[in-house]
């Protein structure tokens, strides 16, 4: 990435925000007051298609925090978008279990006859949110502590990660361990009363989805224009110097690589509620670099391109997916390859660049 | 109690594997003096600034800062914070940023990043990026970006740098490298500022005129040995020194 | 009052198997008479002659005693008042001694065995088909042998082992006399028998000592107990042996295995310093390569079809080295010094690679047609089973390294890529065509992927995702054994594989993976480039 591209538009900076805030806005009203035939309308299916790439533009913002803005590439952030999503899921299995008394498929798999009393930790959804996100920033701080003071960089520690979410996904994938083996845990009926099948349930999901994107960005963007903020910019030029300025560089690391997990957890939670199921296949690790792949494509460093590739990415995937489910890879790799060839900024910085050209000459 | 010794080497030793990179040298800088070693390449100046920084482990021999702190066990996030500062070679400012959030970064001194969030810097870390903006001669430059500067005013931003941490010793790496005349010139002025009395300013140089021009003291390395000290005059006059290195 | 019984019938019969096996010819027809004639005679005779139909069929004629066995005992068997006895079987009557058809039917009656008879010849039987040419045979028997262990004629069993090839049988026989031996009644055997079964360390000889203290802790003697329990433990010592060596034999496979594809990835990650992940992709196509030269094969060149993995071998090097280059060309060498844009831009081409393997053979699994030669294995002792396939993969990426050593040492080529790996713009300013050695190292790594896959198609299930599982590996074994070391690659895939193996048994794949992590991240912070680091400069 060009040394010299500021990481962020001056002017009105946290106007991009507002669209989110819009949209979120927009949801239940395309829903619910925008009448079918409308072109305006949105069905039940777009509304939650919408809220669903909203959480994964969540997950790509928090992967351009510690990428774009302090050079960490993470490789595997499916694992803290996994952790959120899986305890959401032991939430959704407590209240389905709760209405139902039905136990899952994979719990009668184990034997068990009762729900146990492991997860009914996250039987209350306050404390599931809690907790979830709890899980996701102790696993990033056991790990970043140990990768960060052993000062491992750069491609070193995006292979790291990638072993992480393999390693994560075999375990997932067990079937003996409780945690729902590989059909994952599904059978979900309904979050904090609210049936999960209700238009309105969803419709109010893919609202907070958007609400919770436009807090993550303000936060982020406030946090990346602080004087923090430039720790992390030296950081990610040349960490060796801020060190020698005296700063705990793996402390700052850690910091925002928590703080990266915790907002990638909240995507992971939003998400799953609104999908209806969640498998191993959420930390696998080609998921993981697709993360990185929306990110490059949108613009890294700018956490608006960030979003905007994922959306991008994300949109065009649901789109081809259902014309052409065989054409999609080869449409992503050409993507991909483009913008690593000839536009390595992404699309934003390019669109960025663009018009700051056109202004100075006109 | 204050003695007036910055730096005290004595009898120090420095081998990698079977090279001697310097065998049995003693110096001493004292405050508010400016030195600069001399000497050809591999005569071990940079091994010296190492040892002095905690880069490198001495083999034999020790090195103190103001006689009484022994800097061959600390670590050099230590040796820094105690107030000894190193400007290298290349300049390594932060590109990204503007100058003067160069300086703030510099001034905040690896301040707790919580506190880094919501904080303003003080009236009087404001006061000393000012102050320093004006010594290195970049006040009309302060919010540009450190990146298009040219060369000569990368180095003076980092030596900026390390002048808002207020530094007891200095160490400086080669500063006049790659400049222009006019820029070696306004470096010697800017060096004339930073002289204090509690500070010492060393300087590892080969552009002789700049030595001269801002050296109290001038020590010549050879092969890692003490080959003669004194002023400019005398040390340029030494047959020895004129022998091995000094044929201008 | 049988078993005594048996045993005198027994007893005798290995008498004549001696005397028997001075002789070693089929016995001629009028000898063949006079022994049938003996048996028709009827009384005591009868069972002796028996006893000399089983020694002569365990000697030298057995075609004709099975005959007249299973005559005997189905009811063909016809005595006549004068000449040879007659054989009925499937309506055919054949002259016994001379096993000749006869004219008609005889008038007699033929045999019938009273109900001794049928059991005497029923364990006579069994016995004689302990020597039959056919291996169904002898498997009836031995386990008809084995029920009966009790009335065994152990030198006949010895001498049946002893002839004996398929190890199954011997395995049943050797149980049926280690039975024998045991239970019996006088000391002496016991013990021998116990201190027999022992020899021979085993999950049935565990498993037949255990039982048999267990049924007899009341009645046996202090002495047997002794004796049997301290052959359990020199059995246990045995199979906690070949445990442990089948460990390191696996773990020893699957280091062959990660060597292969190691090897090229080192190479290139440090001459490079790039990031290919699409290197599992290139073993992927190595492994399909294998797949159609193995069809190609079978189709056009059966007779030479075992030879298809050889033929796959120089087939797929090129095949993938070809591929690598081409991926050099396009894309990589647009994007030399950026290692996250490298590391993206050949993720896009192993998903458009995954989908176009996936839509040419489809998704699932590819069978294999193992060749002939790589079937099958040795024991080499208790539990230590080794197999064919897996010792071929230990030589060919022993071969592989060898030869890659080979050239990266001694030839110039290799002198080159070193160069060009540990001072990149000194060796350009020597002359050395940089961007022309990138290429063709690529290739090189390529095609050392390539042939990886063709080991993998012997020993695990070919599908178009088989390369994203083996390039996590791949790299943690770089990454431990330094970029660019061929040392590094081998001894870090030595060391890896084996933790691989020793944990997974034990405690999962999962906690494998996370030991392999946690050992590479603490290596990595004392030696941050590795093991075997090339470059020594940070």
């Amino acid at each position: 990435m060009s040394k010299l591209a500021p990481m962020l538009p001056r002017q009105r900076p946290y106007s991009f925000a507002l669209l989110f805030v819009a949209l979120a806005a927009y949801l239940p009203l395309a829903n619910f007051l925008i009448s079918a035939e409308s072109a305006f309308h949105l069905s039940l299916f777009g509304v939650n298609l919408i809220g669903q790439i909203v959480c994964f533009a969540m997950l790509a913002l928090a992967l351009d925090f510690v990428w774009g803005l302090v050079g960490i590439l993470s490789l595997g952030h499916g694992v803290f978008f996994g952790i959120g999503g899986y305890v959401m899921g032991f939430y959704l299995l407590n209240a389905a279990y709760s209405e139902t008394k039905v136990l899952p498929d994979f719990m009668l798999f184990m034997g068990w006859h009762d729900f146990p009393a492991a997860l009914r930790i996250f039987e209350h959804l306050p404390a599931a949110l809690g907790l979830g996100i709890a899980a996701a920033v102790a696993a990033a701080g056991v790990f970043g502590l140990t990768t960060f003071r052993a000062r491992i960089n750069g491609v070193y520690f995006s292979i790291i990660t990638q072993a992480l979410t393999y390693a994560l996904m075999l375990l997932l994938f067990n079937n003996d361990l409780g945690l729902g083996g590989n059909n994952g845990l599904t059978g979900f009926t309904s979050i904090a009363g609210y049936r999960l099948a209700e238009v309105s349930t969803q419709v109010w999901l893919a609202t907070a989805s958007c609400i919770a994107l436009a807090g993550a960005y303000l936060l982020l963007r406030a946090i990346a224009d602080s004087s923090l903020g430039h720790t992390l910019v030296a950081v990610r030029d040349d960490e060796a110097r801020l060190r020698f300025l005296g700063y705990r560089t793996d402390r700052i690391k850690l910091f925002t690589w928590c703080l990266s997990a915790a907002v990638a957890a909240v995507a992971g939670m939003l998400y799953v509620p609104q999908v209806g199921i969640i498998n191993p296949t959420i930390v696998s690790p080609v998921l993981s670099v697709e993360i990185a792949v929306w990110v490059a494509i949108g613009g890294r460093g700018t956490l608006i391109g960030a979003v905007l590739g994922a959306i991008l990415v994300n949109s065009l995937k649901f789109w081809l997916s259902a014309k052409a489910p065989s054409v999609w890879p080869f449409i992503l790799a050409g993507i991909t390859l483009l913008i690593t060839l000839f536009l390595s900024n992404g699309l934003w910085s390019g669109a960025t660049l663009l018009l700051r050209a056109r202004k100075t000459s006109s | 109690m204050k003695t007036n010794t910055a730096i005290y080497v004595n009898g120090l030793s420095v081998s990698f594997g079977g090279f001697a990179a310097i065998t049995n040298l003693t110096l001493e800088i004292r405050y508010g003096e400016t030195r600069a070693i001399i000497g050809p390449n591999g005569a071990g100046k940079t091994t010296l600034m190492d040892v002095i920084t905690g880069k490198t482990r001495p083999t034999q021999g020790e090195v103190f800062l103001d006689k009484s702190i022994d800097l061959s066990v600390l670590d050099e996030a230590t040796i820094v914070r105690q107030g000894i500062g190193r400007k290298f070679q290349k300049p390594s400012v932060f590109d990204a940023l503007l100058v003067q959030h160069n300086l703030e970064l510099a001034v905040r001194k690896g301040q707790a990043y919580a506190a880094m969030l919501g904080s303003r810097l003080s009236g009087e870390q404001r006061a000393r990026i000012d102050d320093v903006l004006e010594t290195i001669g970049l006040a009309d430059n302060r919010g540009r970006l450190a990146g298009t500067l040219s060369h000569g005013q990368k180095q003076w931003l980092e030596i900026g740098m390390l002048l808002a941490t207020n530094p007891r010793v200095l160490l400086l790496d080669e500063p006049v490298a790659g400049m222009t005349d006019q820029e070696t010139e306004r470096t010697a002025e800017l060096i004339d500022r930073l002289v204090a009395p509690e500070r010492a300013i060393v300087v590892v140089e080969h552009d002789m005129n700049f030595v001269g021009r801002i050296a109290d003291l001038v020590s010549v390395l050879h092969e890692g040995q003490l080959l003669g000290e004194g002023s400019m005059d005398k040390v340029r006059n030494d047959p020895r020194v004129i022998q091995v290195y000094l044929g201008r | 009052m049988t078993g005594f019984w048996y045993r005198c019938v027994w007893a005798a019969v290995s008498i004549w198997i001696g005397a028997a096996a001075a002789s070693a010819a089929p016995l001629t027809p009028p000898q063949r008479l006079a022994l049938m004639q003996d048996f028709c005679a009827g009384g005591a005779a009868q069972r002796t002659a028996i006893d000399r139909l089983v020694s002569v069929g365990v000697a030298d004629d057995h075609d004709w005693s099975a005959r007249v066995m299973t005559a005997l005992r189905n009811g063909g068997f016809v005595c006549r008042q004068s000449g040879s006895p007659v054989i009925i079987g499937s309506g055919v009557a054949l002259d016994a001694s001379t096993l000749q058809p006869v004219g008609e039917a005889p008038a007699e009656l033929p045999y019938v065995p009273s109900i001794v008879m049928m059991r005497a010849l029923a364990v006579a039987s069994a016995e004689l088909d302990l020597f039959s040419p056919k291996t169904e045979t002898r498997r009836a028997a031995a386990a008809q042998v084995d029920r009966k262990f009790a009335a065994l004629n152990p030198a006949l069993v010895e001498r049946a082992l002893a002839n004996e090839h398929d190890a199954d049988i011997k395995r049943t026989l050797s149980v049926a006399l280690a039975k024998r031996g045991l239970n019996s009644e006088l000391p002496a055997e016991r013990l021998k028998a116990i201190a027999a079964v022992a020899q021979v360390p085993s999950e049935t000889s565990r498993t037949l000592l255990t039982n048999f203290l267990a049924d007899h802790k009341d009645t046996l003697d202090p002495a047997s107990v002794r004796a049997t329990q301290a052959a359990l433990r020199t059995i246990d010592e045995w199979l906690l042996i070949g445990k442990v060596c089948s460990v390191l034999f696996s773990g020893l496979s699957y280091a062959g295995i990660l060597l292969c594809a190691a090897l090229g990835l080192s190479i290139v990650f440090g001459l490079l310093g790039v990031i290919n992940l699409a290197h599992g992709e290139f073993i992927m196509i190595g492994a399909y390569t294998t797949f159609v030269v193995e069809r190609l094969m079978q189709a056009h060149l059966p007779g030479m079809f075992n030879a298809y993995i050889f033929v796959a071998i120089p087939v797929a090097f090129v095949v993938c080295a070809i591929c690598g280059m081409l991926l050099e060309v396009c894309v990589i060498r647009f994007l030399y010094r950026r290692p996250l844009e490298t590391l993206l831009a050949t993720w896009a081409v192993s998903i458009a690679l995954i989908k176009l393997v996936q839509i040419t053979f489809g998704s699932q699994n590819v069978e294999f047609i193992t060749p002939a030669f790589l079937n099958g294995g040795m024991q080499m002792f208790a539990g230590f089973f080794i197999t064919w396939n897996r010792i071929f993969a230990i030589v060919l990426a022993l071969g592989i390294f060898a030869t890659a050593y080979g050239l990266i040492r001694h030839t110039r080529f290799g002198l080159l890529i070193r160069a060009t790996t540990q001072r990149r713009d000194t060796a350009r300013s020597l002359g050395v065509p940089a961007e022309r050695i990138d290429r063709l190292a690529f290739g090189l790594g390529a095609g050392l992927a390539g042939l990886a896959g063709v080991v993998l198609t012997q020993i695990t299930s070919v599908n178009p995702s088989m390369g994203t599982s083996f390039v996590v590996d791949a790299f943690m074994v770089v990454v431990l054994g330094g970029a660019g070391s061929l040392v590094g690659t081998a001894v870090s895939s030595l060391a890896l594989g084996e933790i691989n193996q020793v944990i997974e048994p034990l405690y999962g794949a999962v906690a494998a993976k996370v030991a392999v992590l946690v050992l590479i991240v603490l290596i990595i912070q004392r030696r941050p480039q590795g093991l075997f680091a090339l470059k020594t400069r940070v």
